[in-house]
């Protein structure tokens, strides 16, 4: 997989390989997600993956297939993260933190949290006033979601993570009850005020993440 | 509009209460193994959520639940007395169960004492399900009700 690979280093932290992979097909990356879990060693470095994926809807391990109404030519894959069914599509912000969560010191809901309270973060430097919920995973503006999170920890690994809508047609989620609830409207950065092109915005915004996961 | 109880972790200096409501609510009759340093070690594990419910006294509830990669465990949970029937057992169950579903992990699990109904009917309300019954699980003087949870309904092994 080839990528412009840079390091954020702080102060005496070890920070993980940040890494933009531009517009990257589902499936292969899934597997190198899995692959790259599957064979750290302790000595292994945290990477962040930063990408768009091309249309895709992937069904989590909760996942009701009801949910999925009418996929049409949109490819489905079914996947091994927590929760229900969901879309990627481009001009949606992937993140996805390969993390050494024991020796990060994270368990899950502080790597939740960290994911939910940067996209929290980084909309308010637009003036968006985002929220995290109790019962629900993910990030609303209002009624409306902006972003979703789910994970998946093998031996200490953190896989998949987190997607930001930014700046993409988002008709694709009508097809489906987003995150098993029927009629969750969805919500983007660019329709708030904020970013358009993902490209431009995922290294400040991976900064931000870096900022809470590495504090 | 009633505002949702305040649900956080957990911190050292909770420990004693913690250990206290164990001994005094869970425990009763079984001599107590969740002692203060018992607790310590689980607010300090990144692994386990020590979680704490606030109602008219400052810990109203508390549940401890460990999440491992495919199963996560209900290790405690207690509400006090003066405080149970206002939903405080079932919001911070939910609160627990939420990273584990977020985390892709099958299910969740936990033992009941098979001399207290009141608590297995909880559980079932709760979607837990009776998988089997373990004799003398506490301390070889009482015996436990397992329970189940299954979250992923489309279990994914990773495969290469």
């Amino acid at each position: 997989m080839s990528a412009a690979e840079f390091a954020l280093r702080g102060q005496g932290t070890v920070m993980p390989e940040v890494e933009w992979l531009g517009r990257a097909p589902y499936e292969p990356t899934w597997r190198a997600m899995q692959r790259y879990t599957e064979e750290r060693t302790a000595d292994s470095p945290d990477r962040i993956w930063l990408l768009e994926h091309e249309p895709v809807f992937t069904l989590g391990m909760s996942a009701d297939a009801s949910h999925l109404l009418s996929p049409g030519d949109i490819p489905v894959v079914q996947i091994d993260r927590g929760g229900q069914v969901t879309y990627h599509g481009p001009g949606q912000l992937i993140v996805y933190p390969l993390l050494d969560v024991r020796r990060a010191g994270l368990g899950v809901r502080q790597l939740v949290n960290a994911l939910e309270r940067s996209v929290i973060d980084y909309a308010a430097r637009f003036g968006i006033l985002a929220e995290s919920r109790a019962g629900s995973p993910g990030v609303y503006v209002g009624e409306r979601k902006l972003a979703s999170v789910g994970l998946r920890i093998r031996r200490n690994g953190s896989y998949h993570g987190l997607a930001l809508n930014v700046g993409m047609d988002l008709e694709p989620f009508s097809r489906i009850n987003p995150c098993g609830y029927a009629g969750l409207r969805m919500t983007q950065l660019s329709e708030l005020g904020g970013p358009r092109e993902v490209a431009a915005m995922a290294q400040d915004f991976c900064a931000v993440l870096a900022g809470r996961l590495y504090a | 509009m009633i505002a949702a109880p305040a649900i956080r972790l957990g911190t050292s200096r909770d420990a004693m209460l913690i250990a206290q409501m164990s001994r005094d609510h869970i425990e009763q009759g079984l001599g107590w193994s969740w002692t203060p340093m018992r607790v310590q070690a689980a607010v300090r594990d990144a692994a386990t959520n020590v979680a704490v419910i606030c109602g008219q006294r400052s810990i109203a509830g508390f549940g401890i639940m460990h999440y491992g990669d495919d199963c996560a465990h209900l290790a405690l949970l207690a509400v006090h007395p003066d405080e149970r029937h206002h939903g405080l057992g079932a919001s911070l169950l939910a609160w627990l169960e939420k990273p584990a579903s977020v985390a892709g992990i099958v299910r969740i699990r936990l033992e009941a004492r098979a001399d207290n109904p009141a608590a297995i009917g909880f559980y079932r309300r709760q979607g837990y399900v009776e998988i089997g019954r373990v004799g003398g699980y506490y301390r070889g003087a009482v015996d436990a009700v397992r329970l189940e949870k299954l979250l992923a309904v489309n279990p994914v092994l990773p495969t290469r």
